[in-house]
């Protein structure tokens, strides 16, 4: 008895007090004064998310950002879809070395392949996506390239991507069952028969999860294409919020946006997680004992090092 | 390729560097604090608290990390809470990382068994120490490897500072291609400082992951 009520007085004291550091920064934000010249402060800041900039009729509010929402979803699906391409080629080029895939040329060539793609993906993978977005914007004229920014940024973002996932898909791929490879030799597959037939649609099927959860890191990252003037959702409440003088509300309402797409994609893949990777039931258990609701985010390969695929299946933050 | 411009400014980038080096070590020595703390709060008997956690984790993990400095430098700011961009650089990259360690952790909680955990709660352990001194010294240990990822993430990451204006490697080179126009000098300079960072640590996540797996 005496627990629980310290456990009830634990869990409602903080979360009161998590509740009331919002209220007390709300009540902030819109100081000083009375609580009237507050109330008309919170609704004249609010005003433009209903009522649109200035008389309102220049351009419909929500017209303008959904625009940039689109061009967002847009440079991440076609990147996403880009760097599938490319990744799988990539990480093919990489496996030209690996025994086990038995590629149809002499060792010279398999390193001679192998090691560029090697080199190009370890290099990009471990450099700032940023840093290529802005290099990449920067460098293009100067090579004689007219790029438009959103072109520039989708190829940084595709470029990344593509390492990222190439690094995904090679683990994809080694983490399928040694007699699988052996199997397509033995009844005589040619090697672009063998990956289409055996290895590439098992492989790309236990991906998919990581897929998803790159798109959701894609939608993020796009965010950095408006440093570079692309007029995607960011850049765009940002343009807004410089005219309405209410950036702390803007930030919050693109804050929700993102939120709900990513959140939304995110259940998702945990949804597709579920099946053959999961956990065994010992502790899915454990962690119902404690008490979490969600057993079905106790997957990632690091739980007791069960996972199959090295540590370049997880998609980085 | 390493040409005048780099070998004339490397002290000017090399701070870049050194910033960037004390950025991370800051906000990853808070977001791992932070984050096993959270990962705790989630799985604590007690009521709410485990909820609220859990917003926190997804709200951090699903908004961008640019957005999320802008909030804290821009936003913050134009409430009269001016925070210095190395504040709320690494305040931002605490809450960011620190969001993706709980759930590593986590994951490293549930891997460790109910046995554990069962076990120290009928020898009349409270939850704090079953956590402290059974629980969270296991979990840690396995998830050892992609902590050592999410701080060569971090790594990557911590370019982002640079929209606040802190001057870490990417502000710097930002500025020395503007003011001396040897863009592929300059970025290629970066590219490598930062491979200089990353590529050790990718290193050591995989010889150690190499050693646990061994070990198993």
């Amino acid at each position: 008895m005496r627990k629980r009520i310290l456990r009830w007085t634990i869990g409602i004291g903080g979360s009161a007090a998590f509740v009331a550091l919002f209220v007390w920064a709300g009540y902030r934000m819109y100081g000083p004064g009375d609580i009237g010249e507050r109330v008309e402060r919170f609704q004249r800041r609010w005003a433009p998310f209903y009522k649109g900039i200035g008389d309102g009729t220049a351009l419909n509010y929500w017209t303008f950002v959904g625009r940039g929402l689109i061009l967002t979803l847009e440079a991440a699906v076609i990147s996403i879809l880009l760097s599938l391409f490319f990744g799988t080629l990539l990480a093919l080029l990489r496996l030209t070395r690996n025994p086990r895939l038995r590629f149809p040329a002499p060792t010279v060539v398999r390193y001679a392949l192998s090691a560029p793609a090697t080199t190009l993906i370890q290099t990009i993978r471990s450099a700032p996506l940023f840093l290529l977005i802005l290099y990449t914007f920067i460098a293009a004229p100067k090579l004689g390239l007219q790029l438009t920014a959103l072109r520039a940024g989708i190829f940084a973002l595709t470029l990344y991507t593509s390492c990222v996932l190439a690094e995904i898909i090679r683990a994809g791929i080694l983490s399928l069952d040694r007699g699988q490879f052996e199997a397509a030799d033995a009844i005589g597959l040619s090697y672009v028969k063998k990956l289409r037939f055996v290895v590439l649609p098992q492989a790309m099927r236990r991906m998919v999860p990581s897929m998803v959860s790159q798109l959701v890191t894609l939608i993020k990252d796009t965010s950095l294409l408006s440093i570079i003037t692309v007029t995607e959702l960011y850049r765009r409440l940002y343009i807004i919020q410089q005219q309405a003088f209410n950036p702390i509300e803007t930030f919050i309402v693109a804050g929700v946006i993102y939120f709900v797409i990513n959140f939304a994609l995110s259940t998702f893949a945990r949804r597709l997680e579920v099946g053959p990777s999961r956990v065994g039931g010992a502790s899915a258990a454990a962690v119902q004992g404690l008490g979490v609701e969600d057993q079905t985010l106790v997957v990632t390969e690091a739980a007791a090092g069960r996972g199959r695929t090295s540590s370049h299946s997880r998609t980085d933050p | 390729m390493i040409g005048e411009v780099l070998t004339e400014n490397l002290p000017f980038l090399l701070e870049g560097y050194r910033n960037t080096l004390y950025l991370v070590a800051v906000a990853f020595g808070g977001s791992l604090v932070l984050g096993t703390f959270v990962a705790v709060l989630r799985i604590a008997p007690v009521p709410m608290l485990p909820r609220l956690a859990r917003v926190e984790v997804e709200v951090f993990r699903n908004t961008p990390l640019l957005l999320q400095m802008s909030f804290a430098y821009l936003g913050l700011g134009s409430l009269g809470i001016r925070l210095r961009p190395f504040t709320a650089a690494a305040i931002v990259l605490t809450l960011y990382t620190g969001a993706y360690v709980t759930e590593t952790v986590r994951s490293g909680i549930a891997s460790i068994g109910p046995r554990q955990i069962e076990a120290a709660r009928s020898i009349g352990m409270t939850f704090p120490k079953t956590m402290r001194l059974v629980v969270l010294p296991q979990a840690l240990r396995t998830v050892i490897p992609p902590l050592g990822n999410l701080m060569i993430a971090m790594v990557k990451n911590s370019a982002i500072a640079a929209s606040i204006a802190f001057p870490e490697l990417l502000y710097q080179t930002q500025i020395l291609d503007s003011r001396t126009f040897a863009t592929f000098e300059v970025y290629n300079g970066a590219i490598f400082a930062f491979l200089t960072i990353t590529l050790p640590l990718s290193f050591a996540v995989s010889r150690l992951e190499k050693k646990l797996r061994i070990a198993r």
